[in-house]
């Protein structure tokens, strides 16, 4: 399944992405990222699209205030699905294990429901968190990463992945950033030099 | 192929993405492991180790002989921070790259540099907020340590402005004050000083101001706003002056010495009351030597008077005579008062009980009049060893007074306890057991000036008062080793407190006087200096049947038995006056007869019916004794009591 390739705006940057583009924010300032985070939720639910955001650093109170000074109803645009927000551990860490499987599907699902409720376009907003590393499956974080740009060809959902450059190690944010297309490096989204092709990062995993 | 064209725009964009980045990771270590694995991808280049001198957490370099090594120093303003050491398989392919690495190193050390530098900032602003904490910790302790001292303090700490108005207190104010310390600030010390020492209190700021005066003292009393209670206090005062000289802050410290104060004062009134015993004493002497000589001329008036009523027919006559000797009975109770304050006036103590004596006297000095009275007396009162006529006077005397100061009525309260004193609980009594008897009245009370001088002799406030009760009360306590107590409140009232050492035993019952008869015969010696009273007692004894022959002193009267004894003349009984002034009285006249072997009956009489010898005349030699001024009657009880027991067992 594919769909008509259409920019979209992100919120904080003037630039525009293809929708369903695979994103990487590197942040070591907190603020820099709820600032991204709150622009990039705003702009998708003011151009209508349906938007979710998977954060253990965000409040719905947060949410709701940013969004009404913005005159977006917190309730309204719950109620009709167009926003969801959940913390980082119940999505990814269900039962205490991140299984990139059942998060593919996961976001799967989300794209075709997005679909099926007739969203024009669909974006995601979520914060790895460093206990990833230490939790059952959490070194199939990188597999899952190169996947989800695999699915996103077909359903495309705009997904920006959030690491805290304080908790996760150098080696790691090098590994990371190898399965990330784009970059978003102090709030320009750049081409990553450092990517490689999900289907050869997965072969030199398999190799 | 020249260098440049060899060059990779992707090798080229991943240096400048790692640059942008190497700043955002949050230490050197993850700094360098991000930039070691991006670098590994490029051209030429096998692997990139780092190396941190001096770290044991460095990676160990690897040996790799076979290939080439080329190190990179991070190094700024000489400090290495690490260094990049790149394992090359093709050194030419890396050639090209060699000066952009060298520029991203060199960056690279700058940013290490500016992370030292913030580290280095993060530590000393944590050094410094430490040190801040510490300083903190330490000024909050100095300042609780200052605080517990100020607010634990017995004395009373403040501060007050140029105009002595409070600005600081410590908690000591609000015993003292009776108000929280919050609103005693803005108050002056005249707000809490009793008004008898506004003056003193307004002097020590004006003088202070007028004289530059930079330290003073002074002792002022203040009052309890909540209890009314009164608080001494002494005042060290510390003046801080302006540049005008005129008091900018004053600060005091006020030390409690309402303890010493009251001792002070108890002192006092111990003074006064010594005082008060030892012009009583003085004044007993005087009084006592006139009393004397004035009972002897009214035993002979009465003497006289009562021959003279017992021969009358006319009845007329006899009104009359009745009359005069009631007249004299009252001068008798004047004189006997003034003896009994006088020093003979030694009480004739018995064991017994107050109760219901008093209240029966009291009822008798009431009755009639328009003053209810009421008593409160625990079944339990101790007895004491009291003599029954004196503390009769007292309750007499008292009551009388308690009467005149209610003449428009009242009601009198008499309540009656046990108490035990203590060492100097009193400043009169010593320790041990008492009975108080306390009589209240609703009168006008006594007023502050005079109370002091209530107990003096010949000091009334009565038109006819002769001044003697109360200074007899007192007297006729002092010697029954009590006290008397007063305590008035003007306008409200007095109460006196009569204070009596406890006795164990219970009092026994009065003997009843029966009247008697007596008749005798022969010679009967009498010796008194009074010329009326030698004649008065002739003629009472001639008329009970005695001859009488009546000598002027004791050595005339001893001289008189010697020769009555040489010649073998008998004398049925001698009746001898106690005192003779200048000459030789009753006590040494019977010992001498005594000493000569002559048991003749013999009897004492005396104005001093508290004489010891008087009362035990049977331990000095006498037979018996008799007060004066006496009836004929009570003269021939005692004959009859004596002469006709000793004949009977001759």
């Amino acid at each position: 399944m594919s769909q008509i390739q259409s920019m979209v705006s992100l919120g904080f940057t003037e630039e525009k992405v293809p929708v369903g583009t695979h994103m990487c924010l590197v942040f070591s300032n907190e603020q820099e990222r709820i600032q991204s985070l709150l622009k990039y939720l705003l702009l998708g639910l003011q151009t209508n699209e349906r938007v979710a955001c998977f954060s253990n650093n965000i409040t719905e109170k947060e949410l709701r205030e940013y969004f009404s000074e913005n005159g977006i109803s917190y309730d309204e645009r719950q109620s009709n699905n167009a926003l969801m927000l959940s913390g980082t551990s119940e999505v990814y860490f269900i039962d205490g294990v991140f299984d990139p499987d059942r998060m593919l599907n996961t976001l799967m699902q989300y794209y075709k429901d997005s679909q099926s409720m007739g969203f024009p376009a669909s974006r995601v907003i979520g914060e790895m968190m460093s206990e990833v590393e230490h939790t059952p499956g959490g070194e199939r974080l990188l597999e899952y990463e190169s996947r989800v740009t695999i699915l996103l060809r077909d359903h495309p959902i705009t997904t920006i992945c959030q690491y805290d450059a304080n908790t996760f190690s150098g080696a790691t944010i090098m590994e990371v950033l190898k399965v990330h297309p784009k970059m978003i490096v102090n709030g320009v989204v750049i081409n990553n030099p450092f990517f490689v092709e999900p289907e050869e990062y997965l072969a030199g995993k398999r190799a | 192929m020249s260098g440049i064209e060899s060059l990779s725009e992707k090798i080229l964009a991943r240096i400048a993405l790692l640059q942008s980045m190497a700043a955002m990771l949050p230490n050197m270590k993850s700094v360098l492991e991000f930039i070691c694995q991006g670098l590994s991808d490029m051209a030429g280049i096998t692997r990139v180790d780092y190396y941190i001198p001096d770290n044991k957490d460095s990676p160990a370099q690897k040996k790799d002989n076979s290939s080439t090594r080329i190190s990179f120093p991070l190094k700024h303003n000489s400090i290495l921070y690490a260094d990049l050491v790149f394992h090359l398989a093709d050194p030419d392919a890396f050639e090209p790259y060699k000066p952009y690495i060298s520029n991203f190193t060199n960056m690279l050390a700058v940013i290490f540099e500016q992370k030292a530098q913030r580290e280095l900032n993060t530590k000393l602003i944590e050094e410094l907020e430490q040190r801040v904490r510490e300083r903190t910790h330490e000024l909050q302790t100095s300042k609780e340590m200052y605080e517990e001292i100020v607010q634990k303090t017995s004395d009373l700490l403040v501060t007050a402005d140029g105009n002595g108005k409070f600005i600081f207190l410590n908690r000591v104010a609000e015993k003292i004050f009776g108000l929280p310390v919050e609103a005693c600030v803005g108050a002056s010390l005249l707000d809490f000083t009793h008004p008898d020492d506004y003056p003193e209190t307004n002097e020590v700021l004006s003088n202070a101001q007028e004289n530059h005066l930079e330290k003073t003292s002074f002792e002022s009393r203040q009052i309890n706003k909540k209890t009314k209670e009164i608080t001494h206090l002494l005042w060290t005062v510390n003046f801080q002056f302006d540049n005008e000289d005129h008091i900018q802050v004053i600060h005091a410290i006020a030390h409690d010495i309402t303890v010493r104060k009251k001792a002070e004062e108890e002192h006092q009134k111990y003074e006064q009351q010594l005082q008060q015993t030892q012009k009583l004493e003085s004044l007993g002497i005087l009084a006592g030597g006139i009393a004397h000589d004035f009972n002897n001329l009214m035993g002979g008036l009465y003497g006289y008077i009562d021959m003279a009523k017992e021969g009358s027919t006319d009845a007329a006559v006899t009104s009359h005579l009745e009359k005069a000797m009631n007249t004299i009975e009252r001068a008798r109770s004047l004189t006997q008062q003034l003896l009994t304050f006088a020093k003979g006036g030694v009480p004739v103590k018995k064991t017994g009980n107050l109760f219901p004596f008093i209240e029966e006297t009291v009822r008798f000095v009431l009755s009639g009049s328009n003053v209810s009275c009421s008593f409160s007396v625990p079944d339990e009162l101790w007895a004491c060893n009291f003599d029954k006529n004196q503390i009769g006077q007292v309750i007499d005397n008292l009551v009388i007074n308690a009467k005149q100061a209610m003449s428009s009525g009242g009601s009198l309260t008499v309540t009656a306890g046990n108490i035990v004193l203590g060492e100097k609980e009193h400043p009169l009594l010593a320790a041990g057991n008492y009975v108080k008897v306390s009589v209240k009245d609703t009168g006008g009370g006594i007023p502050k000036e005079i109370i002091t001088k209530i107990f003096d002799p010949f000091f009334s406030t009565k038109a006819a008062g002769h001044g003697l009760g109360l200074a007899t009360c007192f007297s006729i306590l002092t010697r029954h080793h009590g006290s008397l107590d007063v305590e008035s409140v003007p306008g409200k009232g007095s109460v006196f407190h009569v204070i009596i050492p406890a006795a164990q035993a219970i009092y026994p019952a009065e003997e009843q006087r029966t009247e008697q008869c007596h008749r005798g015969s022969g010679l009967f010696l009498i010796m008194d200096d009074e010329e009326v009273m030698r004649a008065i007692l002739s003629t009472m004894l001639e008329s009970a049947g005695y001859s009488v022959t009546s000598t002027t002193n004791g050595q005339d009267a001893i001289n008189f038995a010697n020769q009555c004894q040489k010649e073998g003349k008998k004398i049925e009984g001698m009746l001898f006056d106690l005192t003779v002034p200048g000459g030789l009285g009753g006590k040494a006249a019977i010992e001498q007869i005594r000493a000569m072997g002559i048991t003749t009956p013999a009897f004492v009489a005396s104005g001093y019916a508290d004489d010891p010898i008087i009362i035990n005349p049977e331990l000095y030699g006498f037979t018996g004794s008799i007060c004066k001024p006496f009836m004929k009657a009570e003269l021939i009880e005692m004959l009859e009591k004596h002469m006709h027991k000793l004949e009977g067992t001759r």
